[in-house]
């Protein structure tokens, strides 16, 4: 590798900062990102906190006068995410506004950006060491309604519990809203407890991608954050295996029209594996794209499916496959998909496949740098995989996978779940 | 051709419009500092263009519901197979939508773009229907809208259009029916082809990193120019009243979705136009947006959560004022609105909550501008609306708070609708 893609420096114990300079972004992106062991009895308050602080500040105490600050800073934009990094949790919370050069009386956006996203997690509404009871009970009915509301969406649905019977009891198939019964539990004073424990043993992981200077930005993370006394824990590292035992089913019935089927495999490709790069190729020939095997077999030749699709976590080593179907054609439509990766580990594909496959996931990786969004998850999974390749060192990777290697990581995966969400008995 | 430099101070932007001898806009903005370009091929035809005439004297034609749509999936194939394997041969990513008001196939390339642009410009211009072909398609579309009579936000919006309009072709589903696509055939398609691919009604918009020479040589090699058609659409007719003020149905979902709207004529002149929707979308800020003490109140009051938001859903022959979320009692919200409303009306707006909203929509606007994607498709809509890009930003600069006050007498009771998507009560 020739340089170093990005710039990260320790602002604390085990608290980093890193700039993403960006100059073709109008705006400047900041995002603070705890990274915590993922946990069945931690998972519930560590959905809920987030939503908590991304509502307000200390100096900006209800949600309408944080909303108009923000209006004020041009629309600036603030929100929360919660993500699962293989069996580990990322809470962040993000402040996206525009560069100072667009602000129309001067202002120092960048700056008022750092001051703010740090009030949000340093410096929340508390009475008495609790949360706000109202923003609380609001945030803690909407998350209760989140999870209540995951059946609205039958395809993510459909894959979620996929993902949840194929990790059974690890970590990554915890549910990343948590359970409404461990958040029906909680108080404002037991959430703010989990605040205060997230901020003191989290690894913190701050970036910035934009075209701003990040020095004054950093001066105020540093001025902030230094002096806070922590425990951070170790994380533990995510545990990739192949799995064992007969392969996993399960089924639910809703009032649909159309069947979603979803197929987990499990290999023990991970971030680290060398074969990596060669399973990213094998996920793109044969379904990550309008060309791919799946695609043009399974959808257009058979006519079996709406969509059929095929991504990888490389996180877990997990390949999923889901697929939209008429609900009398399900079994056609396994048999067709399983044909088709019976295809891959038997090198039954082109040269001209691999060819479309590579362009595509070449295409994909160079255009990473393309929204600051995109830009910031692409270098905090660098960051958390342990790796520094930019997305032009991914693609050096990728043009050296050869047919073999493809075949090679089909033959990695063993089917381990099959879910099949759909009709109910007439 | 002529070629124009347009372009703004205020943003320090530019662009070059050139407008073909066919008839077809060109728009270019090359973005140096990015690594993709993104190109955007489209038609001014969506799915309320469903009835109209070439020939001022004939009678309007009315055409089965989806066939825009269906032409989409169509043209991406060709006599020797499917468009996507061009692209596949370039590495670009391509895609298409079909909107209410327009039809775009895109790409997104970070190199060979002059190959990808040749494909895109090549099997847009091609088209290639069969009796086979077409009966395929019906299936893969029926899976379609399949998927889509599953989706509980879809339907809660068409439902709300359902019961608003009365025969306003935007409350048909973009796909159509099964039935009304099973109407479709080849000959129908080519007609709507050779109508409304015509490149005068046509906006080709690339954005990012290319050479526009480069790129305008290679349009003008694989441009098919035929003669200009005039399209005529019937007037607007819509009466005032919605079909029904309330609509609502069972789904398997866990609570109540809604969608609350306002029926508005939209205004006839493109900027004018415009206006009204940037001034509506202020009013919805000040009314209800999370600045307001309106959206503060309902959130504490558990009427609604933060999923909570406003639209102005306008386009061709259609402008609706939409609030929609979840909501475990629908009906409070819309008496909540309506006197909030009402409020507004006898108090006025706030000049202050007025310029925060004026600057919350300015960087928004600058915002637009940081992706390839984003200029490209901004420059397309604005010129099938009828000005330009640049035009959009100075138009929304001018907005006053008297002109958004003045919209709030189109929010009265008599043109509203509530629609409402329940969970299913399980016995």
């Amino acid at each position: 590798m020739s340089h170093q893609p990005f710039h990260r420096v320790p602002l604390g114990e085990e608290i980093y900062f890193t700039t993403i300079p960006a100059a073709q972004f109008k705006t400047n992106l900041l995002g603070i990102h705890l990274v915590l062991p993922l946990t069945r009895e931690t998972i519930s308050g560590c959905a809920l906190v987030p939503l908590i602080l991304e509502q307000g500040t200390a100096d900006y105490p209800t949600f309408q006068s944080f909303s108009k600050k923000l209006g004020q800073m041009y629309g600036a934009a603030a929100g929360s995410t919660v993500t699962k990094q293989g069996d580990r949790l990322v809470v962040s919370l993000h402040l996206s506004a525009l560069d100072d050069s667009f602000a129309l009386e001067g202002e120092a956006l960048l700056a008022e950006s750092a001051k703010l996203l740090c009030d949000m997690l340093l410096r929340p509404v508390l009475k008495g060491g609790a949360f706000d009871d109202t923003t609380f009970a609001i945030q803690q009915k909407y998350l209760l309604d989140a999870i209540e509301a995951e059946i609205n969406d039958k395809r993510r649905y459909a894959l979620q519990e996929m993902v949840r019977l194929l990790f059974g009891d690890e970590p990554a198939g915890l549910s990343k809203l948590g359970y409404a019964e461990d958040i029906r539990a909680m108080t404002p004073a037991s959430a703010a407890d989990t605040w205060r424990w997230m901020l003191d043993t989290a690894r913190i992981e701050i970036i910035h991608v934009g075209r701003g200077d990040a020095a004054p930005a950093r001066k105020i993370f540093r001025d902030r954050m230094a002096p806070l006394i922590r425990h951070p824990g170790v994380l533990p590292e995510t545990n990739i295996h192949q799995g064992s035992g007969p392969v996993k089913t399960g089924e639910s019935r809703f009032d649909v029209v159309q069947a979603k089927l979803c197929l987990g495999f499990r290999s023990e490709v991970g971030p680290k594996s060398p074969m990596l790069d060669a399973m990213r190729m094998m996920t793109a020939v044969l379904g990550g794209t309008p060309t791919s095997k799946l695609f043009l077999n399974v959808r257009e030749k058979m006519s079996l499916c709406y969509y059929c699709a095929a991504n990888f976590d490389r996180t877990k080593g997990v390949l999923m496959i889901d697929s939209g179907v008429e609900p009398d054609q399900v079994e056609e439509a396994k048999a067709a998909i399983l044909d088709q990766l019976r295809q891959m580990q038997e090198g039954d594909f082109t040269e001209t496949d691999l060819t479309h496959a590579r362009l595509s996931v070449l295409n994909t990786f160079r255009s990473m740098t393309e929204s600051p969004y995109i830009t910031g998850a692409y270098y905090l999974g660098q960051i958390l995989d342990g790796t520094a390749l930019t997305p032009e060192d991914q693609c050096r990777r990728l043009e050296a996978v050869t047919a073999e290697q493809v075949a090679q990581a089909a033959g990695m995966l063993r089917l381990d779940t099959v879910y099949l969400l759909t009709r109910e008995e007439k | 051709m002529n070629k124009e430099i347009l372009t703004n101070e205020r943003l320090g932007e530019q662009y070059i419009r050139v407008v073909h001898p066919s008839g077809l806009t060109i728009l270019l903005c090359p973005m140096p500092d990015f690594a993709t370009t993104y190109a955007l091929f489209g038609t001014n035809y969506g799915s309320v263009d469903n009835c109209f005439k070439t020939d001022p004297q004939a009678e309007f034609t009315k055409l089965p519901d989806g066939i825009a749509h269906f032409l989409e999936h169509k043209l991406f194939e060709s006599e020797d197979g499917d468009a996507f394997s061009l692209f596949a041969e370039t590495g670009a990513s391509a895609n298409a939508y079909t909107s209410f008001d327009k039809t775009c196939y895109l790409f997104s390339c970070t190199d060979a773009f002059i190959p990808s642009l040749k494909a895109l410009l090549t099997f847009v211009q091609a088209p290639y229907f069969t009796q086979q072909t077409v009966e395929k398609e019906q299936g893969i579309i029926g899976q379609e809208i399949r998927m889509y009579e599953d989706s509980p936000g879809w339907q809660v919006t068409f439902q709300l259009l359902e019961a608003l309009y009365h025969d306003n072709p935007v409350k048909v589903d973009i796909a159509g029916t099964v039935e009304s696509i099973a109407q479709i055939d080849a000959d129908l398609l080519y007609r709507c082809y050779h109508t409304f691919y015509n490149l005068s009604n046509m906006v080709l918009s690339i954005a990012g990193k290319f050479d526009p020479d480069e790129a305008l040589a290679v349009i003008e090699e694989n441009l098919k120019p035929a003669e200009p058609k005039p399209i005529f659409f019937p007037p607007y007719t819509e009466p005032t009243e919605p079909v029904t003020s309330f609509a609502q149905r069972e789904m398997d979902v866990s609570m109540p979705l809604f969608q609350l709207g306002f029926k508005i004529p939209p205004e006839e002149e493109p900027a004018a136009f415009l206006r009204q929707q940037y001034e509506l979308e202020m009013l919805h800020e000040l009314l209800a947006g999370t600045t307001s003490s309106f959206y503060e109140e309902m959130l504490r009051r558990g009427i609604i959560n933060v999923n909570f938001c406003s639209e102005v859903f306008a386009g061709r022959g259609f402008l609706t004022s939409m609030f929609g979320g979840e909501s475990e009692d629908p009906a409070a919200l819309q008496q909540a609105l309506l006197a909030r409303i009402q409020e507004v009306r006898e108090k006025g707006l706030d000049p202050a909550d007025f310029q925060c909203a004026k600057n919350a929509m300015y960087g928004r606007m600058v915002r637009g501008l940081n992706d390839v994607e984003n200029v490209a498709t901004a420059m397309l809509n604005a010129r099938m609306s009828g000005v330009e890009l640049f035009d959009t930003v100075e138009i929304a600069a001018s907005v006053t708070l008297e002109d958004v006050e003045r919209r709030l007498c189109q929010l009265t009771p008599d043109v509203m609708a509530l629609s409402v998507i329940r969970p299913r009560s399980r016995g």
